[in-house]
């Protein structure tokens, strides 16, 4: 076993070489580091943005919107879910709202946002409005999965209500509310940076890769999103080994 | 000895067909007795109802109509036809969840290794479920209708897909078992030495809806039966009558079998 994981691994490094190569050759073609800043000049960019006093604070308020954002969304998505799974008239009142913020275009959604609040704030509602729909119709799917055969054989042997949501609704749904989690989490962060672009916070980093365009900073364009990229990788990885943890079973 | 008895009476059970299809009637003013304080075996062809009758009698399946004298307020162990075990629970707590509202810590302990002990599965008790065959898996679903406290114990094939040695070691613990407390017990199987080897009372169901084709006590003492042997020979051949009346020709193929 663990020896294919390394061979998975150095398949991987392969694949990302062949990138950088390939980006290297691009650059090259292209012949101009404002439009295609080739990987060295975006890596000398992006230890100058980590130097920068400016780093920590960006990359922390961006994380922290983007998490505050997240947990509030999880904490009602699952509320709803759970809540619409035992009162249908509340499933029903809730089914067009989501089919219209599932529908409607990020960018309106930001528009909105932006005309409703703050700037700090604005981010964290473009999030929420964003993966809610997708963190509730996939616990309401958990929720639907629940197998009745389980339920019977709890209300035949006479197991308490309290023990019934957590040894069998609890584990039931939680592949499907980890699942969506893991789609969220990173779809979150890329909705809250680009509404940061657009409200401007002081300090954040959609603000910082903002100004990086104004000053035609190509490569410091390319290193925030480097950065954008390493953060994300960092929420997938969390909720994935906190899913291996979770899912002994399987 | 007088024995109380369950009562059944005039069970309507029909089942709405899908898609244009006709309904089914599966019962139709069907009365059975099930005396309590034994072992009443149900057997009868793939589809005739045992299992719709034990979901009735469970309470789970909800009758058109008809009476159910005696099962009100009872406790009910149900051995599902199929294992039903808890994915994200070891084999352990599989057995442990259904007594976990009512005994100490304890003397829980004490009774789950002693009932997985007797179903062979002492090495097994930190498996998955997923990681079990399917005897395995049957048998922890054993282990967990016979620690559970009922009044009633409902079996619905238990022993399938077991080799002959462990259903015979099962059956003889669940003899021993029973023994102790003569629990009133459901048993439903299509094998015939199992029925009998087990059973006081086995009745044979056929057709649709289902009556009651042919009833055989069994009043040989358990102490003196022999699995598939003996007394239980003669036994055999006329519960092998019942359950191949009805047929035009007799049932050679059957008797080839046995
Ligand atoms: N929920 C249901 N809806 C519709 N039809 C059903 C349902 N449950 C059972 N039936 C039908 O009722 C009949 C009896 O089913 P049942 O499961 O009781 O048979 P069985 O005697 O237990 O058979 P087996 O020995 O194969 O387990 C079958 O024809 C089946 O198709
Ligand atoms: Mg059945």
């Amino acid at each position: 076993m663990k020896h294919f994981i390394s061979k998975d691994k150095l398949y991987t490094l392969g694949a990302v070489l062949c990138l950088l190569i390939l980006w290297e050759i691009i650059s090259k073609i292209v012949g101009a580091g404002i439009l295609v800043p080739r990987p060295a000049e975006t890596w000398q960019e992006l230890v100058q943005i980590i130097r920068s006093e400016n780093f920590w604070p960006a990359v922390i308020g961006t994380t922290t919107r983007s998490l505050i954002g997240f947990g509030l969304t999880l904490f009602t998505a699952v509320l709803f879910a759970v809540m619409a799974g035992l009162w249908k008239p509340l499933y029903y009142l809730l089914s067009p709202l989501v089919v219209i913020t599932k529908a409607a275009p990020p960018i309106s959604i930001i528009l909105l946002a932006l005309i409703w609040l703050g700037t700090e704030k604005a981010p964290v509602l473009v999030g929420f409005l964003v993966i809610f729909p997708i963190i509730y119709t996939n616990i309401i799917a958990g929720v639907d999965n629940v197998d009745p055969k389980l339920i019977e054989l709890a209300a035949m042997y006479r197991i308490r209500r309290l023990r019934k949501l957590s040894e069998i609704y609890l584990p039931s749904i939680m592949p499907y509310v980890l699942a969506a989690c893991s789609t969220a989490l990173g779809l979150n962060l890329r909705v809250v940076i680009m509404a940061e672009v657009l409200s401007q916070p002081p300090i954040s980093m959609g603000t910082s890769l903002q100004s990086a365009r104004i000053f035609l900073n190509t490569a410091g364009v390319f290193a925030w999103t480097v950065v954008a990229i390493a953060l994300a990788a960092l929420f997938d990885f969390s909720v994935s080994s906190l899913r291996k943890k979770l899912e002994v079973w399987r | 000895m007088l024995y109380e008895a369950l009562q059944v009476k005039n069970l309507t059970k029909e089942f709405k067909g899908v898609r244009g299809q006709s309904a089914l009637k599966v019962y139709e003013k069907f009365s059975l007795s099930i005396p309590e304080n034994q072992v009443t075996c149900i057997m009868g062809p793939s589809g005739c109802g045992k299992t719709t009758f034990l979901n009735i009698v469970s309470g789970l399946l909800r009758p058109d109509a008809g009476e159910l004298k005696g099962f009100a307020g009872k406790t009910v162990s149900y051995l599902f036809q199929e294992p039903r075990l808890l994915p994200w629970r070891t084999v352990w707590q599989n057995v442990d969840f259904v007594i976990k509202d009512i005994y100490p810590k304890k003397q829980r302990a004490e009774i789950v290794s002693k009932y997985l002990k007797m179903v062979g599965l002492s090495d097994f008790s930190q498996y998955w479920p997923g990681k079990l065959s399917g005897g395995m898996k049957q048998r922890v679903s054993i282990a967990r209708a016979f620690v559970f406290p009922s009044d009633l114990l409902l079996m619905d094939e238990p022993f399938k897909g077991l080799d002959l040695q462990l259903k015979i070691s099962l059956l003889d613990s669940f003899a021993a078992l029973w023994q102790q407390d003569l629990r009133t017990v459901i048993f439903v199987t299509h094998d015939m030495d199992e029925a009998l080897y087990l059973g006081d009372n086995i009745y044979v169901l056929s057709g649709l809806p289902a009556k009651i084709n042919k009833s055989l006590p069994v009043t040989i003492p358990r102490g003196e039966r022999r699995y598939g042997e003996g007394k239980l020979k003669e036994l055999r051949e006329e519960l092998l009558a019942g359950l191949c009346c009805g047929q035009e020709q007799p049932c050679a193929l059957a008797r080839a079998i046995s």
